[in-house]
């Protein structure tokens, strides 16, 4: 039996492990730096418990139990290296670290990338050494929706996602027409419908658009030994208390329950062990971990996994000797080789999402916090698409908007704080308007890649444990700041328009909206347009990105020379050392990141066990050639699923 | 979905500096009987004699500093501190004129929130089973269990896993948690005491006020701001600030943070202390946490403050909606089309026990544009901040 080393237990690792256990192949060892806040796993799901509440102190207000301390553990950050070394020092885009990862408190999005999204530089015109946008990376996927679909549809049925499309007859029927064709229904049906996502929904179908029920990874019926959701209303930031909120924990309880897994927590692996192999390759021999107390222990494996998320896979490569841990900065719009990476681009293309956010405040209690965070998505402007023949480039490539929304007491008095105090602060909180009034669009606008946006080893700063910390450097490009610029207008237009007679609500109007962007930068590139300018510089700014949607460092590619991974995830100069996550992104399409994720990781996993990849270079001809192997790994191991018998069929 | 709408920039969860404000003006033709009051006030401070301090006030002043075994008991706080922490609390979530329909950070027993987590790793076990910092969940007990297979409530509700009589339940911290919540209550020297079996890198710790930031003892912030408060007030106004008129503890107030906090703009004091002005927006947060979080933080169980913004507080394990099975079968009714017709067929529907789709009947609060008005001036501030700095950043350039 072999062994494999999995670095992180969230959507990604929990998947890998899960697929590398039921195999009957491997013995998974998971390695988590975090906490376990369930209780029971490994023994029956319906026993499984946790340690989580509907607590808006714990989980809202002060540091969550399940993020990590920015003083024990800080990042560094910069929009360029002339702004010097660092110019903040603490939470740059910390993600969960815990065992479940993000998903343990994310309101479960569930969306698949559309056909366009996998060929837009071609589409564009542009090719692999001239991309179609100036100043970016931007580039083609190495595989292409049609490979990807079987994987997306298995990962829904595995995680349990509720969504509108259905079967009529022998179709499938999409209610979403902005999304591109599917072999499957969605596992459940959608689940309760919130007011506050209704109400846009409704003026924005007035208008002409087509909002739809958004997919999400929460039983909306008991699925796979766990209840329905009965939306408690504590959804994004919390921990679920019944369980019903699909994630990487129960995936890793499947790969718990096979016998063949173990699951190591607070454990911080702080090295790759590898040696030098035959033509100037690399082979993973195991990972070294440090404990609480400071000992460390070299674990060794035949395979080592890396999926503890883009930024932390990068500092781990970088701490190994893996890729340039300070490239030359003088040089930084180009790629560095390295013989441990190639391409000369792991860490970078290091992409987010720009979300820009339009709140409305309606005059009438619309209780914003009950509910899933977001029961529906409007996709139009995630631009043209969802096939080819509907592409039209001058359509501003944005990203769906989340509609719904609320803000919770404590933090409500917060916001409110900044304008009023005692007697006001009493009068405003009585109103509600941000617990009881709200509702929000936010569009995850796809970021561009570029290579002077990426992670690296912070010179000087270490973290608690002694490890160098990982400095962000990114700065927006002007097309997700003009892409943003463009479809505000719009979203305020929208949310002018809810109720008013005429109406599904008459009696429901819009008292103020208004757009903020919790991620634009302080300074505009100076390239950009008069009214992109006069839009968007009087919207606030943070200049510290906080998306949680990280993407781009660990590229996957059809040679050595684009990307830092193969198309199966495995870095280019190694046997046996793979990248599984949002890493692997090649462009940041304006969609919520978590099934993406975990498609590919299932994808990287059923390369592993087919035996597919290993090539030193890939044509597009090798990733179909290849696609049947893999697709046998998804007929032997989910058997049970409906796209395996769809696909024995 | 991005957290804070309003203020812009945050990156942590910490009140940042409150705006700067120019202090307000009275105007003189407007306002006469405040002024004329306020002049009564500080000529009769002046002069010695003391203003009467209101018989709630007194009674919760009382309630904190009652000596012996009781939910009051303080663990950090002497008894002056006690006083000025209730006293500055019940100024930020002020009670109504009939607290119990209408009720503030004193009914709360903010300064019992926050004496507690200041003093979270040494309370007593009859009194907590751990350090005080997350409760550990999962129900509260305030609701029932959902009946899957009616759609309805049912009779039985989970056990209180917050509180069990006098003692509060917390998630247990790790050694890394430990060391991280020693620092943010002790400061820096927490950092040389770190928890038996926890490693810190001499490294890190060298970096400390250097290129990374020294951690602030929130307990000593604490406790200089609040003997800050009340010099200041003894100074200023002849009076400890507990026993101050809250028209002038609200002047104190407004000095320290720079941000209106009374109704009426009165003209301002001397400029407060540093440690009151490095305190206010610690105890604005926490008194917002201590009046509007879970009531077991402050060893209750009932919170009238979510009655108050009709909130409703935690709903676990019932929620909002509640699974039916009897109500249709697999594929039929809204599972028509779903799911895999030889596993994993849904089932059922959804009985909405509290109106989550819908507006409901009679809606309570119904606002207007006035109401929002403050709401609107504050994101219009914002914006024209964000147009000026963006402006001056390009100047520079």
């Amino acid at each position: 039996m072999k062994r494999a080393i999995i670095v992180g237990s969230g959507a990604a690792g929990s998947t890998v492990a899960r697929l590398l256990a039921q195999s009957g192949n491997y013995h998974v060892i998971v390695l988590e730096k975090g906490r376990n806040y369930f209780t029971g796993l490994g023994g029956p799901t319906e026993d499984v418990s946790n340690l989580f509440s509907n607590d808006e102190v714990a989980y809202e207000s002060r540091r969550s139990p399940i993020e990590q301390d920015p003083l024990l553990e800080p990042r560094s950050f910069r929009t360029r290296p002339s702004s010097g070394a660092r110019t903040f020092v603490g939470n740059v885009q910390n993600l969960p670290t815990t065992v479940g990862g993000g998903t343990v408190h994310y309101d479960a999005k569930a969306r698949r990338f559309r056909e366009v999204d996998f060929i837009t530089n071609s589409l564009m015109g542009g090719t692999g050494d001239k991309p179609a946008i100036p100043g970016t990376s931007y580039a083609d996927w190495p595989m292409q929706y049609k490979h990807i679909e079987p994987f997306y549809a298995v990962m829904e049925e595995i995680v349990g996602v509720q969504g509108p499309a259905h079967r009529e007859g022998r179709k499938i029927v999409n209610p979403n027409p902005y999304e591109s064709w599917r072999s499957t229904p969605y596992a459940m049906p959608p689940g309760v419908a919130q007011l506050n996502s209704l109400l846009p929904s409704e003026s924005a179908a007035r208008l002409g658009y087509h909002p739809a029920a958004v997919p999400t990874s929460i039983n909306s019926r008991p699925y796979r030994g766990r209840p329905a959701c009965v939306d408690c209303g504590f959804c994004l930031h919390y921990g679920c208390p019944n369980n019903a909120k699909g994630g990487g924990v129960w995936q890793l309880q499947d790969a718990l329950l096979t016998g063949r897994t173990e699951l190591r927590t607070e454990v911080n692996v702080v090295r790759i062990e590898y040696e030098r192999a035959r033509g100037g390759r690399f082979r993973a021999s195991g990972v070294t971990y440090m404990r609480p107390d400071g000992t460390t222990h070299t674990e060794r494996a035949d395979l080592v996994v890396l999926a503890n998320s883009p930024i932390e896979a990068t500092r781990l490569s970088m701490m190994s000797g893996i890729g340039r841990a300070h490239p030359n900065e003088k040089n930084i719009k180009s790629a560095q080789p390295i013989d441990t990476d190639p391409s000369g681009a792991l860490g970078r293309n290091l992409m987010f999402h720009l979300q820009t956010i339009v709140l409305a405040i309606v005059n009438q209690d619309i209780h914003s916090y009950r509910g899933r965070t977001s029961t529906h998505t409007l996709d139009a402007f995630v631009g043209a698409g969802p096939s080819p023949k509907q592409f039209n480039e001058e359509v501003l490539r944005g990203g769906i908007l989340e509609i719904g929304g609320n803000l919770n007491p404590v933090v409500e008095a917060s916001e409110v704080a900044a304008f009023a105090y005692g007697e006001r602060h009493k009068a405003f909180m009585k109103l509600g308007p941000f617990h009881n009034h709200l509702t929000t669009f936010t569009l995850q606008g796809e970021d561009m890649p570029q290579l002077t946006n990426y992670v690296d080893l912070d010179p000087d700063i270490v973290d608690v444990f002694g490890m160098p910390i990982p400095r962000i450097s990114y700065q927006s490009h002007p097309y997700e700041l003009a892409a943003s610029a463009f479809y505000t207008p719009l979203m305020l237009e929208i949310m002018e328009a809810i109720g008013g007679p005429g109406s599904s609500y008459p009696k429901v109007r819009t008292l103020v909206a208004a757009a903020i962007n919790t991620t634009l930068p302080p300074a505009l590139p100076g390239s950009i347009d008069a009214p992109v300018q006069r839009v968007l510089s009087a919207t606030p700014f943070n200049e510290i990105p906080a998306s949680a949607h990280i993407m781009g460092t660990h590229r996957m590619a059809l040679d050595p020379s684009n990307g830092p991974c193969d198309p199966y995830g495995r870095y280019w100069a190694f046997d046996n050392l793979y990248h599984a996550g949002g890493g692997l992104f090649v462009t940041a399409p304006g969609y919520n990141v978590t099934l993406t994720i975990w498609a590919l990781a299932y994808w990287v996993g059923a390369a592993i066990l087919s035996g597919t990849g290993g090539k030193h270079v890939y044509k597009p001809a090798d990733i179909d050639r290849a696609h049947r192997g893999m697709l046998d790994v998804i007929r032997t191991q989910d058997a049970d699923t409906m796209i395996a018998r769809a696909l024995r069929s | 979905m991005a957290k804070s709408p309003v203020s812009a920039v945050r990156t942590d969860r910490s009140l940042g500096a409150a705006e700067e404000r120019p202090a307000p003006r009275a105007n003189l033709e407007t306002m006469p009987s405040q002024l004329s009051r306020r002049d009564f006030l500080v000529a009769a401070l002046a002069t010695g004699a003391t203003v009467a301090v209101s018989p709630r006030l007194q009674a919760a002043i009382r309630h904190v500093t009652a000596d012996g075994a009781g939910a009051s008991e303080m663990y950090f706080f002497n008894a002056a501190r006690a006083r000025t922490c209730a006293a500055i609390s019940a100024r930020i979530v002020p009670s109504g004129s009939d607290p119990k329909t209408d009720p503030g950070a004193t009914e709360a027993h903010a300064v019992v929130f926050i004496d507690r987590f200041l003093a979270a790793f040494d309370l007593p076990t009859a009194v907590a089973d751990g350090p005080a910092i997350y409760i550990r969940g999962r129900y509260s007990g305030r609701s029932p269990y959902p009946n899957d297979a009616t759609g309805k409530p049912s009779s039985s509700s989970p056990p209180d896993d917050f509180l069990h009589g006098r003692r509060a339940q917390f998630i247990p911290l790790s050694r890394y948690e430990t060391l991280s919540w020693r620092a943010e209550l002790e400061g820096t020297s927490a950092l040389d005491r770190p928890p038996t079996g926890m490693y810190v890198s001499k490294k890190w710790r060298a970096q400390i006020g250097k290129v990374l930031p020294a951690p602030v003892s929130l307990r000593r912030t604490y406790a200089d701001g609040l003997d800050a408060f009340d010099a200041y007030s003894k100074s200023t106004f002849g009076s400890p600030f507990a026993s101050a008129d809250p028209s002038v503890q609200d002047l104190m107030l407004e000095a320290a943070g720079n941000v209106i906090v009374s109704q009426f703009p009165l003209p301002s004091p001397p400029a407060a202390p540093d440690a009151a002005r490095a305190l206010f927006p610690l105890i604005t947060i926490h008194t917002f946490q201590g009046c509007y979080g879970l009531p077991e933080y402050r060893w209750l169980t009932e919170n009238p403050l979510w009655q108050a913004v009709a909130w409703d507080g935690d709903t676990q394990p019932l929620g909002n909606s509640i699974y039916d099975a009897r109500a249709f079968g697999p594929g039929k009714g809204p599972n028509a089309g779903f799911g895999d017709p030889h596993v994993y067929q849904p089932r059922g529907t959804y009985r909405e026990h509290r109106h989550v789709s819908g507006l409901g009947s009679g809606s309570a609060t119904t606002l207007s544009k006035r109401d929002v008005a403050p709401l609107v001036k504050a994101l219009r501030a914002q914006a024209r901040r964000a147009k000026a700095a963006r402006a001056a950043g390009k100047r520079r350039r």
